[in-house]
């Protein structure tokens, strides 16, 4: 175990107090750092970024913002977040359907394409020249509103986001053929995807499974919200499953103080970790409100917002990491067709 | 040291003899006890006893030592304007404002996030802030617990240092650690921050949270976070800088870099975030240095372990924390608490009233509703941050 998984995992000093009557009183409200009077002041500077901002619907829910990267009206945003019918609403009110071009696992941002726009020009957004913004720098989130959604301070400048392991919810024991489910755990991935005490694995994504160990390694590499095809044997009859990975905390049996803390104030990303580098600032977000572009005091865009990821923390890809993801894509042949601004030459 | 000295001497004199003790800070003396039977024999040779006896009361006096003064270094004051510290305490009006404020906000985390510790006991991690060059760390009392413990700093420039916990205050959450002496290096001196003064802050005022957020991290620097001043009271100050588990003991800092807070714990909603004013450090500062613990016969103050239910016009018990006092006696979600010993219990707010007024330890029963029935529930009271 890495030293840093050491510290994590010895108790947490809590901060656990009941607070009740917690809502703050009127007096109070006037001096929330997200008051109206303060948003006041980001107005001029998110003007132009909110034009090329879109919010993202997945079967009519709104689940992620987006950014437009490109005047052909081509979209950045949270691929994890993305799924089924997808369309795309814009600050002018109108609305797209968008079409998933490629999806990169890594950084979890996905490309798309806004379909029946071919006579719109847009207008794409401006991306930040300098290095990755220090600690304390002031930022800005904006919507497709006029007003912006949330402020704050970069908290921790950019780095490895560790890898967190995807969480099955299943303790197994060793059968002939395979691991064998004991027990299940309520209110887990593998309860929600349907998988039974006696289930036998005997597949994970195609590969043959026979060691309980060999898939338990395999699945500590795989990460929340990474969706896995698990090949069972149920009463002797071969059954395929489709699982979407959850994680440790926030399960029932394993509930820990810090994550009962660490949700306390809002809900979070189901990806939220695992990023080869991000910025954390203390920006309050929804997960709906992940996805788009996060602004500078310059009014350039900082990063793409990729995650809420605690109480105290939403995590944001810097803009150098998110440009140059768009250059190798644009230098793929299938893509370029997309693309109104070529790849820029190599040197 | 000397003056101490002499006023032992002085009562020693006359306890027993009649020697004259005037110019000898007599009027410091206090009570004067009659001389015990077995010490008579004293009274012979009194004078000559007196003489050896006073050099090693001189001795042992000069070894107690006198609690460290509080630790007030201007000089580690950061850089300020008076008209950027201005903008500070009102809304920005402008874009001409808030480059003036980032300006600020990037100088004042680099300056503090080095004087920002993690801090681990044998029970946990926290957070703390060291404020003398000297090695005094403020932090709070449930992360310190009693004194005279072990406990490791672990500093961002990659130090690990041995430090020993010094006086708390329970009731208000405070503690005190020291690092130890021999890690005190003329070439590479401690990174500090000022104390400052938690007497006249304003509400609205902007100020920066530090600390380890999950715990001290090897790959990660403390996490900076800002906010406003939203609630004052006697022993507690609330901010909308967000704080979560690991964050304990860190600081809350102004503008001008000083600390003014220390965090304590935090509600369910995301703008209650409550921390300790610094005051209560300066108030009883000597205790402090001391090793005093006060406020709580434990580490950390009495808890029960539950969550309010959403939308509930009575005590109902919405979540039961694992491994808590509450859980261990069998306490369940949808629970009412109708009574708590003799005191009627009409809202939780009333439950929280009457848990905080308990020691760790305390058996307590519960009248509790459960399923349209009435139940007696018998339950000892946890320990804060220690279970």
């Amino acid at each position: 175990m890495k030293l840093s998984q050491f510290y994590y995992s010895l108790p947490l000093i809590s901060l656990f107090f009941i607070f009740c009557g917690a809502q703050p009183t009127a007096a109070q409200w006037q001096y929330l750092k997200n008051h109206p009077d303060v948003h006041q002041a980001f107005v001029p500077i998110i003007a132009d970024v909110r034009k090329s901002t879109v919010q993202l619907e997945s079967d009519t829910q709104h689940v992620a913002l987006g950014a437009i990267i490109d005047p052909a009206g081509l979209i950045v945003s949270k691929s994890s977040e993305l799924k089924g019918q997808i369309r795309c609403r814009l600050s002018d009110g109108k609305v797209y359907p968008a079409q998933v071009l490629v999806r990169d696992a890594k950084h979890d941002l996905a490309l798309l394409h806004l379909e029946n726009a071919s006579a719109q020009h847009f207008v794409p957004i401006r991306w930040r020249k300098n290095k990755d913004p220090k600690v304390g720098s002031w930022l800005v989130t904006p919507g497709i509103g006029s007003e912006p959604l949330s402020i704050g301070i970069v908290s921790v400048h950019s780095r490895p986001i560790p890898h967190e392991r995807g969480f099955l919810g299943v303790r197994l024991g060793q059968a002939e053929r395979g691991p064998r489910i004991e027990v299940v755990f309520p209110g887990t991935a593998g309860h929600l995807a349907g998988l039974q005490r006696g289930d036998i694995l005997i597949g994970l994504d195609g590969d043959l499974i026979s060691d309980r160990r060999k898939f338990m390694n395999r699945l500590a590499a795989m990460m929340p919200a990474q969706e896995i095809k698990l090949q069972i044997l149920r009463d002797q009859q071969e059954q395929e499953i489709h699982v979407r990975l959850g994680r440790m905390e926030g399960i029932d049996a394993l509930e820990t103080r810090f994550g009962i803390m660490n949700s306390m104030g809002g809900e979070l990303s189901l990806r939220r970790a695992d990023f080869p580098s991000a910025f954390a600032h203390d920006t309050v977000l929804t997960p709906a409100q992940c996805g788009g572009p996060v602004v500078d005091m310059d009014g350039q865009v900082a990063g793409i917002n990729i995650a809420r990821a605690g109480r105290t923390c939403s995590y944001a890809l810097p803009a150098e990491v998110v440009r140059q993801l768009v250059e190798r894509w644009k230098g793929k042949p299938e893509h370029q067709v997309f693309f109104q601004i070529p790849a820029e030459s190599k040197q | 040291m000397p003056t101490g000295s002499m006023i032992v001497q002085s009562r020693l004199v006359r306890q027993n003899c009649m020697i004259q003790t005037r110019g000898l800070a007599a009027e410091q003396t206090s009570v004067i006890r009659p001389p015990s039977p077995g010490l008579s024999l004293w009274g012979q040779s009194c004078s000559t006893f007196l003489a050896s006896f006073s050099w090693l009361l001189l001795i042992a006096t000069a070894t107690t030592p006198a609690a460290d003064p509080l630790p007030e270094i201007a000089a580690n004051r950061l850089q300020v304007s008076p008209a950027v510290e201005k903008l500070f305490l009102a809304v920005p009006r402008n874009s001409d404002d808030l480059r003036a404020m980032q300006k600020h906000t990037q100088k004042l985390s680099e300056a503090v996030t080095p004087a920002v510790v993690g801090i681990r006991l044998k029970r946990g991690m926290g957070s703390g802030v060291i404020i003398s060059p000297d090695g005094y760390v403020l932090s709070a009392g449930h992360v310190t617990g009693r004194a005279n413990q072990p406990a490791t700093i672990f500093l961002a420039d990659g130090r690990q240092l041995s430090a020993t916990t010094l006086g708390a205050n329970h009731r208000v959450d405070a503690g005190l650690l020291k690092i130890a002496s021999e890690h005190l290096d003329g070439d590479k001196p401690l990174p500090f921050v000022s104390i400052g003064n938690s007497e006249n802050l304003k509400y609205g005022q902007w100020c920066f949270a530090v600390g380890h957020p999950g715990g001290f991290r090897e790959d990660r620097l403390p996490a900076v976070r800002m906010g406003r001043l939203l609630l004052q009271g006697e022993n507690v100050i609330v901010t909308d800088c967000t704080l979560v588990g690991g964050d304990s003991g860190g600081p809350l800092l102004s503008a001008t870099g000083e600390v003014v807070g220390i965090h304590s714990r935090i509600g369910e909603g995301i703008e209650a975030n409550l921390h300790i004013p610094v005051n209560v450090f300066r108030k009883d500062w000597e205790r402090f240095a001391r090793g005093d613990v006060w406020g709580g016969p434990s580490p950390g103050g009495p808890f029960l372990g539950v969550l309010e239910a959403e939308n509930s016009e009575e005590a109902e018990i919405g979540r039961v924390v694992l491994g808590g006092a509450a859980a261990r006696a069998g306490i369940r979600k949808g629970d009412i608490v109708l009574k708590f010993n003799d005191q009627p219990i009409h809202h939780f707010s009333e439950l929280v009233t009457a848990v905080a007024e308990c020691d760790p330890g305390q058996i307590v029963r519960l009248s509790v509703r459960r399923n349209a029935k009435n139940i007696i529930v018998e339950l000892e009271v946890g320990s804060f941050g220690f279970d």
